[in-house]
């Protein structure tokens, strides 16, 4: 059985400093694109939704015989870090579909060309991360699995496969918390919730093994689809005037926040 | 059945849900902008109508594990009538014994072929757990374009710009479709969605000169899925009661450590009537019970006073708690979303802060931890 991990490395402002205005340029084909001023390599990471879906794929291959856990990346250079991770983490290979764009790939775009990778390299079951903590769009695993008509179920937060033809048992987590589960048949993609696992910290042998090991590198850009939509602006939330901010020293806004509390009674005078 | 705008409304058993009736009003003001008729889509089980039994292949076998659930079920037709008069747009109803059962794929195999027939320039859906499920599949289905998480928008040179978050709402992006019709999902606290442009969408159906129509149409389940759908379940945990709380004080992964946790009870402590609840990133953490989560997947709540601790504000946790009449947040970047949403504003890291807070009312008398 083949199970495949889609990981993204995302941008992390908070890693870095970032400047408040972005540039804004015009990008491919005429066309308008943005690009984050000038983050550097250590502005990315991991997306820590991610790693929910490796430790879920590791711990299906702990629980039946035979199955391979390949890790893939769409991104410049710089992605090799996250599928290194995936491989120091226990992943078996790892595949760097390389695009060098400044501009942010939309939901649509990524899943396109994860589509097309896929078309050619079956895989049985193929998880995602519920979301990108930076993009925040949670739609790439829904529209692969529409891509190559797949059935899809989101935000799993419990998963059971009692054998590697299928079906998968998956619930999946709505608003309140409440559950519903479902049974789903395979070649199937999933969506994994944050909570489901801990994700394990690697392995010294595993970390010594990735090292070694080889990440295939393909080149996407011959796969990158028309757009359907296109992001053409970025800028910083303001905060509205509603928000009132303390000023002085630590112990004053303190004293600040206390009475305020006493003030509107939440605290006695 | 024409219309240039189309809503897929989610009903309970009390009519539209809250997120739905937003969507509505949304889409009325996009009416209003593009010239556009609204029409609300009702997908659901309505036995009332006249259908052909039709047993949803590889749908539940459980008799009906959503009635008195929020979202489907089964419905009487009265439903619609009343969310055309509520609304003045006409309602289509799409209607089938399988889709009592929420699952994407059904979902998707009912509305594609008649927003494909209809052939609207926007269908608007709400961004809910539902409709961030099967809004991307639906997108592809149609061959649409898609945007998420929609906060508002604006016309400009004949252009809709599309206005949503990102980066835990610090930065916000702008997005034009560039194939139509585009499929949007709309937060419940995107502009518009306040209940004002309901009006605007009654007007715009005014102007037709009749009353709104609802009709109905009978989904034959025609394939087999390959999404079974088993149960509904309830949270696991029982879910902490926060109802009674005049003050919530809540932390986000800002408090850095489980050990740590002991100050935001201690700072609860200091409310006569308070409780103690989390972000979602908390809870996965393992440093508090899932029960205490506040958010899109845990609790909505809206106390007196809500104390955001150490929480970035992203659009998830926003959704449980920014309804709380005040609102104070703490937090060391001056960006965070959170602060977009507070009345008070305090730029500390919270591990000095409270603290600080904490020796100040020391003389004042006992330190009272809340458990």
């Amino acid at each position: 059985m083949k199970i495949l991990v889609c990981i993204k490395q995302i941008l992390a402002p908070e890693l870095g400093e970032l400047s408040d205005r972005p540039e804004i340029k015009a990008g491919d084909e005429g066309a308008f694109a943005f690009t984050m001023p000038s983050p550097d390599d250590n502005c990315y990471r991991f997306n820590p939704f991610d790693e929910y879906a490796v430790e879920e794929a590791l711990r299906i291959r702990d629980s039946l015989p035979d199955v391979t856990v390949d890790a893939l990346s769409l991104g410049p250079e710089r992605c090799r870090r996250v599928l290194l991770r995936a491989l120091e983490m226990g992943a078996n290979n790892a595949t760097l579909l390389h695009l060098d764009r400044p501009a942010p790939l939309t939901p649509f775009e990524t899943a396109s060309i994860l589509a097309c990778y896929l078309r050619d390299n079956a895989y049985d079951l193929i998880l995602t991360g519920v979301m990108a903590e930076d993009g925040m769009n949670g739609q790439t695993g829904q529209l692969i699995a529409a891509l190559l008509d797949m059935p899809c179920a989101t935000a799993v937060i419990s998963e059971r496969l009692l054998s590697p033809q299928g079906p998968v048992y998956v619930e999946r987590e709505e608003d309140g918390g409440e559950r519903t589960a479902y049974e789903i048949c395979l070649p199937a993609v999933l969506t994994i919730q944050s909570g489901i696992n801990r994700p394990r910290y690697p392995a010294l042998s595993h970390v010594l093994r990735a090292r070694t090991q080889e990440i295939t590198t393909l080149d996407a850009a011959p796969l990158l689809p028309a757009p359907r939509e296109r992001i053409i602006g970025v800028s910083r939330t303001e905060s509205p005037a509603t928000c009132t901010f303390l000023a002085g020293t630590p112990a004053e806004k303190a004293g600040q926040f206390l009475d305020f509390c006493r003030q509107k009674g939440f605290l006695a005078p | 059945m024409k219309a240039g705008i189309v809503v897929i409304a989610e009903i309970s058993a009390d009519g539209l849900t809250p997120a739905s009736r937003g969507v509505i009003s949304f889409a009325g003001l996009l009416a209003e902008t593009a010239g556009e008729d609204v029409l609300v889509l009702v997908p659901g089980h309505f036995p009332d109508i006249n259908q052909p039994p039709c047993r949803g292949a590889g749908v539940t076998k459980h008799e009906d594990p959503h009635s008195g659930n929020g979202g489907l079920g089964i419905f009487s037709d009265k439903v619609a009538e009343e969310i055309a008069a509520a609304t003045g747009c006409d309602v289509a109803v799409l209607s089938g014994n399988h889709l009592s059962a929420y699952s994407a794929e059904v979902w998707m195999a009912a509305l594609s072929p008649v927003c494909g027939e209809i052939n609207p320039r926007f269908i608007c859906i709400p961004h809910t757990s539902r409709g961030w499920d099967y809004g991307p599949g639906l997108a592809v289905r149609l061959g649409a374009s898609l945007i998420g998480a929609v906060e508002g928008f604006r016309l400009q040179g004949g252009d809709f710009f599309f206005k949503r978050s990102f980066l835990k709402g610090q930065w916000q992006m702008e997005v034009l479709p560039e194939t139509w019709p585009v499929v949007l999902t709309i937060l419940p606290e995107a502009r518009g969605t306040e209940g004002t442009a309901l009006l605007a969408a009654a007007r715009s159906a005014g102007k037709r000169g009749r009353p709104p129509r609802v009709s109905f149409l009978s989904v034959p389940s025609a394939k087999t899925f390959e999404t079974k759908l088993l149960d509904r379940l309830p949270a696991p945990e029982t879910a902490y009661d926060f109802s009674e709380a005049e003050v919530i004080v809540a932390t986000g992964k800002g408090i850095g450590a489980a050990d740590n946790i002991d100050l935001i009870k201690r700072l609860a402590g200091v409310f006569p009537k308070s409780a103690v609840g989390c972000s979602r990133a908390v809870c996965d953490l393992g440093w508090m019970e899932h029960r205490r989560q506040i958010g899109m997947t845990g609790r909505t709540v809206s106390p007196p006073l809500y104390i955001a601790c150490g929480i970035s504000g992203a659009m998830p946790h926003l959704a449980g708690m920014r309804n709380s009449r005040c609102i104070i947040a703490v937090n060391r970047d001056k960006n965070a979303a959170i602060f977009q949403v507070a009345h008070l504003g305090i730029v500390e890291d919270i591990l000095t802060f409270i603290p600080t807070v904490l020796e100040l009312l020391a003389g004042d008398g006992d330190d009272n931890t809340i458990n």
